[in-house]
């Protein structure tokens, strides 16, 4: 049996942050409405899925703790109905600090969610502030207490870096702070200013590159000595707690998305659903990007993304010349089978990439 | 019909700005060639771009019908110029055509330096010098302080001169009465050997050259078959006529006096050179007129396709300009760095503008060029005397005995408390100072010889910056001076880059290097591994810049959605990759090129 990995978008927000690019509407009224829209997708998609087992479902978004467990029931009921769930899966749900209460964590967690992804992005109050967030870090600290307590054994904490006027020892404080809570999941972010986005327009001052790279190898080494493994370029595990379904994005896995601004990697087929709620609830959803993916596109894929990993790709697939010159400029290693980026290649890794690719 | 004491032949002359086009215009509109609405704006100049730059660059010419108050019936041909020292020679040969000139005059910003330049060459040309003060609309008009300085620097009676504003056609009327009374008729037999001036041409697609004419003596019918005296080609003619505010008019006949077109199948303009005279080859005229001069290149520069595959489009497009244009020169030529393009020489820096702009806007092509650069001659130590266009064909030092390079003797009109900056960027381009004068107490004249070579990089915005854009500039070819120069070289990555090699004084290779380096260092974005720049003169360096090395080029974020957009990335960057310039080992882009290029102080 194939295994496949499912993806929910959920596009609400209580309100948009300033950096964030996702689709997501700040109109939670239309949850209702929309989580019977995502249901009759999921049984309408069920038909072509018959070959394959479920192993790793992910809700994402905008904000799925805004989800009642009533709403959750409803979704979980609609793919325990159409789908083959393994037994051995991996349930994760986004969680935002400022909407998670103790009784809506432990239902949650007894629906059969085994993993929390909570969006803490910073251990200091003003940078949270500044990010345009709803926590501080008390409530930060709260939510992720609250979560361990319901029963939840895989938390994974996001952390934003390179953040406006951000120096090293503040970045340094809150990968400290956060090591405190003691999660199995770590997600470090450079902050990536998006077209288009509040932060944009906002002529913001933001560390120079090497300030960026500085604070990247810092946290890198930190989160290494305490135990975690850099298994991709910006997320950190425990051993054997990375996510599994994020890994099928990097390892050619297949994926269904569901909702808008939803992407999917299916049968090799690759493409995404239009940013459009109004017609998605109006049980219309429109394709973007789609491609057919070829066996060289497959390959070139699996170059461009598997020197994300840590365990990098195998060695055959590089050009060796160019191997050679990016090692001996430390910016990449290898041993008999494999090679892989270094720290400081990977902050140049769309560079080294390209001229893999070539 | 034909009836010479009532043919006027004139040119409008002034300073760019001055309102020369709308003058024209105005002028059709009254003699009812043309309507009102009819009208197109400025329909002399219907090049889009000349539309656009407010300039005319290739001369046209027009008849108009004026019936005089008391019932009198004139032929008036107005010839218009273009009004840029890089075409001084196809004005003299405009002016040549004519009896008359109207010389305009803005009447808030005075004489500049084209009007004084071009006020000479009508003089020289014998013309009578018609004032005229436009835009007396405006406010800050000052009429009367015009009218002086008209009388003091140029010379010629004002105090009853036209005052007109061309735009709202304010005492236009002024202006017919005095071309009547004061320009005089033109002379010429129509029984006498034919002797016509050509004063311009085109190409067309349909009629061939289609060649403008003075009639100096002589008749010139249909059939006739005619002689190029200068370049000897003849042809059968095959028709003539006139210029109407709408077109050509076929007339079959032209007189001594009149002006118009004849076209008689020719393939290429370089047949019918501006100044070469026409005459019948059966009964031939004994000498031709004077003053006929071939229009040499002064200034050259390098134009290359940003697109190497386009190099087949960018020569297409060259050999049809210069169909139109006998002043264009283009050779092929190859650069390590640049791929396929061509060499071209150009009459001047405006002159290479406007054919740079019309190659990418009425071609579609994107370019690169580099420096221009003006022909130095050089005297080998085994005597030979070479001419350089391009520097990667400069001599080494050891075989150079002496080398000469273009000067120019310039003339600067500017507000006097401009004067010290502009003497100082004089100096600071090596100019040697050779007079000045008051125009009035406001404004002064500078003459200064300038090595053409320091002119030709930025000269211009240098001047417009230091004056706050109220100095004007006139320059002419003066005669070649010995200099001390150098061939200064550009290194990356230790490997020297031919496009960027220039030919430079001594005394200046210094602080150029350092700025080229400077500039290499802006505009090269930064590679996986560090670029080392140099600049260097016969093997040692004189500036050293390095770019650095890549710090952070990362997708942090790679999720569903992000893997298309990152592909399609790719695919975007490797497009522009195609684009890419091999600079020794580096990859810049057209546009960073051109940065370099740009040595804006």
């Amino acid at each position: 049996m194939n295994k496949l990995g499912l993806y929910l978008h959920i596009p609400f927000c209580m309100r948009k942050c300033g950096y964030c690019d996702f689709y997501s509407l700040p109109d939670p009224s239309l949850i209702g409405r929309y989580v019977k829209a995502l249901c009759r997708q999921l049984r309408d998609m069920s038909e072509q899925c018959k070959e394959y087992t479920v192993d790793t479902v992910y809700l994402g978004g905008g904000t799925p703790s805004l989800l009642s467990v009533a709403q959750l029931a409803q979704l979980f009921d609609t793919l325990g109905r159409y789908y083959r769930l393994e037994q051995h899966r991996e349930i994760t749900i986004e969680v935002n600090p400022s909407s998670v209460s103790a009784e809506w964590a432990k239902e949650c967690y007894g629906l059969g969610i085994d993993r929390v992804s909570i969006g803490l992005q910073s251990m200091h109050d003003d940078e949270l502030q500044m990010l345009g967030r709803l926590h501080d870090s008390a409530q930060g600290k709260r939510a992720f207490e609250i979560l361990r307590k319901a029963g939840f054994e895989r938390i994974s904490v996001d952390l934003m870096y390179a953040l406006p006027g951000q120096r090293i020892d503040r970045v340094e404080q809150s990968v400290r702070e956060i090591l405190r809570l003691d999660p199995e999941h770590i997600s470090a972010y450079c902050l990536k200013i998006e077209p288009d986005t509040p932060f944009a327009s906002a002529r913001l001052s933001l560390p120079n590159d090497d300030v960026a790279f500085a604070q990247y190898a810092r946290i890198s080494e930190i989160l290494s000595d305490a135990g975690y493994e850099r298994y991709e370029m910006s997320n950190f595990a425990k051993p054997d707690k990375h996510s599994r379904h994020n890994m099928k994005y990097w390892t050619g896995g297949e994926y269904l998305g569901f909702g808008p601004a939803a992407y999917s990697y299916f049968q090799n087929r690759r493409y995404g659903y239009a940013r459009d709620l109004r017609a998605y609830l109006d049980g219309r959803c429109p394709t973007v990007d789609e491609e057919q993916i070829t066996e060289e596109e497959k390959q070139r894929e699996r170059i461009m993304l598997g020197l994300r990993l840590r365990r990098g790709v195998p060695r055959a697939w590089l050009d060796a010349d160019k191997l050679k010159r990016f090692c001996c400029a430390g910016y990449m290693e290898y041993d008999a089978e494999r090679a892989w980026l270094t720290t400081k290649g990977i902050f140049v890794s769309n560079a080294i990439i390209r001229e893999f690719l070539d | 019909m034909y009836n010479q004491k009532n043919i006027r032949n004139f040119s409008i002359i002034a300073h760019i700005d001055h309102g020369k086009s709308t003058l024209a215009d105005r002028l059709l509109e009254y003699t009812q060639a043309v309507s009102k609405r009819e009208m197109e704006e400025q329909l002399l100049d219907n090049m889009e771009l000349e539309r656009e730059r407010g300039i005319t660059i290739k001369a046209r010419a027009v008849r108009l019908n004026y019936q005089a108050p008391d019932g009198e019936n004139y032929v008036f041909n107005l010839i218009d110029t273009p009004g840029h020292v890089d075409f001084n020679y196809e004005v003299s040969r405009s002016l040549e055509a004519c009896e008359g000139a109207l010389l305009v005059v803005d009447a808030t910003q005075g004489i500049e330096a084209q009007t004084l330049a071009n006020a000479y060459l009508a003089a020289d040309s014998g013309l009578e010098i018609l004032p005229v003060i436009n835009k007396i609309d405006l406010p800050s008009a000052d009429i009367a302080g015009v009218r002086n300085e008209i009388e003091d620097v140029i010379g010629i009676p004002a105090q009853d001169c036209a005052a007109v504003s061309a735009k709202t056609g304010l005492n236009i009327d002024q202006i017919f009465q005095k071309i009547v009374d004061e320009i005089p008729a033109p002379g010429g037999s129509a029984a006498a050997p034919l002797k016509a001036l050509i004063f311009d041409s085109y190409y067309d697609s349909y009629l061939g050259v289609v060649v403008y004419v003075r009639l100096v003596e002589g008749t010139l019918r249909t059939g006739d078959t005619i002689r190029m005296m200068h370049s000897g080609a003849q042809f059968e003619v095959v028709d003539v006529g006139y210029m109407s505010a709408f077109g050509l008019t076929a007339s079959g006949v032209l007189c001594a006096g009149e002006v118009g077109y004849f076209t008689a199948s020719i393939k290429n303009v370089s047949d019918t050179r501006v100044g070469d005279t026409v005459t019948g080859a059966d009964n031939p005229a004994d000498t031709a007129l004077p003053g006929f001069k071939r229009a040499l290149p002064m200034v050259y520069s390098g134009i290359y396709p940003a697109d190497g595959a386009r190099y087949g489009d960018l020569r297409d497009a060259l050999e049809k300009l210069q169909l139109n244009d006998a002043a264009l020169s283009f050779e092929a030529e190859t650069s390590a760095a640049l791929g396929f393009g061509f060499r071209c020489g150009f009459l001047g820096l405006l002159h290479m503008d406007v054919i740079e702009e019309r190659l990418e806007r009425e071609f579609g092509l994107d370019l690169i060029t580099t420096a221009p650069s003006v022909i130095y001659k050089i005297e080998k130590t085994d005597g030979t005397t070479v001419s350089i266009d391009n520097p990667s064909n400069y001599p080494s030092p050891d075989e150079i005995a002496n080398a000469f390079e273009p000067i120019v003797k310039a003339s600067i009109i500017c507000p006097a408390e401009f004067v010290g900056g502009i003497m100082e960027l004089c100096q600071d381009r090596r100019g040697v100072y050779l007079d000045m004068k008051y125009l009035d107490e406001k404004r002064a004249e500078l003459t200064y010889r300038l090595p053409l070579n320091e002119i030709i990089y930025d000269f211009f915005d240098a001047l417009k910056s230091r004056s706050k854009g109220y100095a004007s500039f006139d320059y002419e070819l003066d005669e070649y001076g010995k200099s001390d120069l150098v061939k200064l070289d550009i290194l990356l990555n230790g490997e020297q880059v031919d496009a960027l090699s220039f030919i430079v004084h001594r005394d200046k290779a210094y602080p150029r290097g350092r700025r080229i380096a400077e500039k290499l260092k802006e505009n090269i974005p930064r590679q996986l591994f560090e670029v080392p720049i140099q600049a260097a003169i016969g093997g040692k360096v004189i500036a050293r810049e390095t770019v650095k090395a890549l710090r952070k080029d990362v997708l942090a974020k790679c999720y569903g959605g992000d893997i298309t957009r990152k592909k399609k990335l790719l695919e975007k960057q490797k497009e522009g990759k195609k684009k890419m310039r091999q600079l020794g080992s580096v990859q810049v882009s057209p546009e960073a090129f051109m940065a370099v290029m740009k040595l804006d102080e």
